[in-house]
């Protein structure tokens, strides 16, 4: 392992996909994917089902071999590679732990794997299913989980030793709000030191979650930046809200805006405009204009949900 | 490699492969089945006098020694009377049942045979089921594939010699006890070197079943390759030759025609074959490892 | 919630102790049925050699108290095994753990007396058949104070 510095650490990303492609048969899962994961951010990968987030995780862990491209993970190189040993985990999707041992001796293994002594190993197991809520588990075999106790275990496996990329396979899908909103907040508590990639159907989670995203359909990468540049590049919408409806003059000069694209009218003096540019200048050349035309709205919602922008880029894609 | 996640992988894997069945049915299968067969020989002794006895046995291998070193057709080796034309097989005949302890090498050598069955029906399951079930996933970004292989395959190879030394320990006790015909020197530098034998001939089997069950994503076809490929394989070879001499040499593709020169008299015969032994062991390995880090998991 | 932990190894302990324990009921039957035949063919004066004779004979010499002993031995031991196999299936710590250890140590005490009170002719004597009928025994015990004493805890 090399010595980095604090520069080189945060200039060299966590994680650097190029070029991947991976098909099976005649099927291409992942056609050319390329992005970067800076370290120490949660990014979120999203995309439809079969859009090949798992394939691409189980290439970036090395359970699958890509046909072609190149993987650098943590600087140190490629899935597998000893430097990086270790220092990655994953939560799999369809992964079930050994059925015959106890959920402490999985575990400790893992950790001792990861460099902690015997004892040293214990302690964490001991720390890391506490923080999750099964310490009355340690014991017992993890086919007695629920799914929601198996996805927090499985989230408590990631993150022990505190490695410094995590990646964590749809770790909220099946599970019912409260169980999904508790993994959620043991996420965001444990990702304080490392890199988090993290898959999911909920787009209003990732949101919420994630600092960057890569919007992956049909095994392309269509998108990808972080959330605010992903929110503010797709079909951006601002809905107002007026005490009575826009005359059709208003609704022209509003038109004759370069940044405007469309006008909708949605009944009692509400409209939804698609506006095309980043940044507040769009949305203030709106409002200065409507300021002229004497028609101050008594609402403004600006930007699309990540759920718009992703339909918006996927398109008839099948969920 | 990582020879410390070697290790630990080898010593967690022991313990797992009691908790999921398969060492605990390797284990009684092999301690039973093996003393029952040696019984079987011990009882012969009783029955048949020791000169009959040694007789019966000297038939019996020479007939299992020129099969295996492929020394003729195997339909034609009982015309040969006492292979009286085979001076080299007669005389490692005469070497196991008169210059070592005669019930010792008959024991040993039909555990030299059924050792190969004991562990195709014993190692297959080193990876296969957690291959099926995903839960080597959560251990492959952790350690390399290569330590997991090796480490599956160390922790099979330390308890299967395990084993091996549990039933030749008792086989020798059994008989420098409670039959006066050694001497316990004779008895237990025998059992040594038959303890030895026995282990180096369970290695290259060891690493085959490693090598199928990294290839193979379920137990159970893992336990159908293992327990059709190493029993069937002599078999298939010897009748083959009947048919066309040189297809004799298939017995080579496994360690069977090698193994048994483990207890030659001639000591350069047995490094030999402890070599052998090794190099299939290396060979299963090397493809195994192939295999399993170029598959998809 | 899944409803059991039971590890793949116990149950097949379970598995072995049934198959075990039957043979223990058919070897208990076993030696009242030599023994009445032995009896039935020395009074029959069924045609045999001299040798074949004497070693009827002292079979049916021996005590039928013995026998008894030894019978009320092995249907014991087939019957822990039967029970701690449903034990072990159940990961019952009484019926499990302790019967599996019962059964550990009256099969070694079955082995034991039936070597001391039984002629040979009924037995073999000490012989590796005793051995191997010591293993499973030992071999259970073994297992069940180790591998899988956490496993029958209920």
């Amino acid at each position: 392992m090399s010595i980095e510095t604090t520069e080189t650490l945060q200039a060299t990303p966590a994680l650097r996909v190029e070029g991947v492609t991976k098909s099976f048969d005649k099927l291409r899962a992942l056609d050319a994917v390329s992005f970067e994961v800076p370290r120490r951010c949660v990014v979120g990968i999203v995309g439809p089902n079969g859009a090949g987030k798992t394939t691409l995780f189980s290439i970036v862990a090395g359970f699958l071999i890509a046909d072609s491209g190149k993987i650098e993970i943590l600087g140190e190189g490629t899935p597998g590679h000893p430097g990086i040993l270790g220092r990655v985990s994953i939560l799999p999707q369809d992964a079930l732990f050994d059925r015959n041992q106890s959920i402490l001796n999985q575990l400790v293994l893992i950790r001792m794997l990861r460099g902690a002594s015997r004892r040293q190993a214990r302690d964490d197991v001991a720390e890391a299913l506490a923080r999750v809520g099964l310490s009355d588990y340690l014991e017992r075999s993890a086919v007695v989980l629920s799914h929601g106790m198996t996805k927090r275990l499985g989230i408590a496996q990631a993150f022990l030793g505190d490695p410094e990329l995590i990646i964590l396979d749809e770790p909220t899908a099946g599970l019912d709000p409260r169980n999904a909103a508790r993994i959620r907040q043991v996420i965001r508590d444990l990702s304080v030191e490392s890199t988090v990639v993290v898959s999911s159907h909920n787009l209003t989670e990732l949101q919420d979650l994630c600092d960057h995203v890569v919007i992956l359909d049909r095994g392309v990468v269509k998108a990808t930046g972080t959330m605010e540049e992903i929110m503010r590049s797709g079909l951006r919408r601002i809905d107002l809200g007026f005490d009575e409806d826009l005359s059709a003059d208003q609704t022209a000069t509003l038109l004759s805006l370069p940044a405007v694209g469309s006008i909708e009218a949605r009944g009692s003096g509400r409209y939804e405009l698609s506006i095309d540019g980043l940044g507040d200048e769009p949305v203030a050349a709106v409002l200065r204009t409507l300021l002229e035309l004497k028609a101050m709205p008594k609402s403004l919602r600006d930007g699309s949900s990540l759920e718009e922008i992703f339909l918006s880029l996927t398109g008839d894609s099948e969920e | 490699m990582n020879w410390t996640h070697v290790r630990l992988i080898a010593t967690s894997s022991i313990p797992q492969t009691l908790r999921s069945g398969t060492g605990v049915v390797y284990a009684v299968f092999t301690l039973i089945f093996g003393l029952h067969s040696a019984n079987l020989i011990v009882r012969q002794v009783e029955t048949l006098g020791a000169t009959r006895f040694t007789g019966w046995v000297e038939t019996a291998l020479n007939f299992l020694l020129a099969s295996v070193t492929l020394q003729g057709k195997t339909t034609e080796l009982p015309e040969l009377e006492k292979f009286g034309g085979l001076d080299n097989i007669h005389a490692w005949a005469e070497y196991l049942l008169r210059e070592q302890p005669a019930l010792l090498s008959a024991v040993f050598i039909l555990q030299a045979l059924l050792v190969p069955l004991f562990v195709s029906s014993g190692a297959f399951n080193q990876l296969a089921g957690d291959l099926q079930h995903g839960a080597v996933r959560y251990q492959l970004l952790s350690t390399s594939r290569s330590s997991l292989f090796f480490g599956r395959f160390l922790g099979m190879a330390v308890f299967t010699a395990a084993l091996i030394v549990a039933l030749t320990s008792v086989l020798v006790l059994f008989v420098g006890s409670q039959l006066d015909l050694y001497e316990w020197g004779d008895l237990i530098a025998w059992g040594v070197h038959c303890t030895f034998a026995l282990i180096c001939i369970s290695l290259p089997y060891v690493a085959f079943c490693s090598w199928i069950s990294a290839v193979v994503n379920s137990p159970f076809s893992a336990l159908i390759f293992t327990g059709l490929i190493i029993p069937a394989q002599p078999f298939l070879a010897i009748g083959a030759m009947n048919a066309w001499e040189p297809l004799g040499k298939l017995i080579y593709l496994m360690p069977w025609g090698v193994q048994f020169w483990l207890f030659h008299p001639d000591p350069a015969k047995v490094v030999f074959a402890a070599l052998g032994c090794l190099a299939y062991t290396a060979l299963f390995l090397f493809l195994g490892l192939y295999f399993f880090r170029k598959r998809d998991l | 919630m899944a409803s059991s932990d039971r590890p793949s190894g116990l149950t097949a302990l379970a598995v072995i102790n049934f198959i075990f324990g039957t043979l223990e009921f058919l070897g208990g039957i076993g030696f009242i049925v030599i023994r009445f035949v032995a009896g039935k063919m020395l009074s029959n004066g069924h045609e045999m050699s001299a040798k074949e004779r004497e070693g009827l004979q002292v079979i049916v010499d021996s005590s039928w108290i013995n026998v008894g002993i030894v019978v009320a031995l092995a249907f014991a031991t087939g019957l822990l095994l039967l029970l701690s196999g449903i034990g072990y299936l159940k990961q019952k710590r009484v019926l499990g753990r302790w019967f599996g250890n019962g059964y550990g140590i009256v099969a070694i005490t079955y082995v034991t007396v039936s070597l001391t009170l039984l002629p040979e002719e009924l037995t073999e004597g000490f012989s590796i058949g005793v051995i191997r009928s010591l293993i499973y025994p030992c071999f259970t015990m073994v297992l069940l104070n180790s591998t899988f004493r956490r496993d029958l805890a209920r």
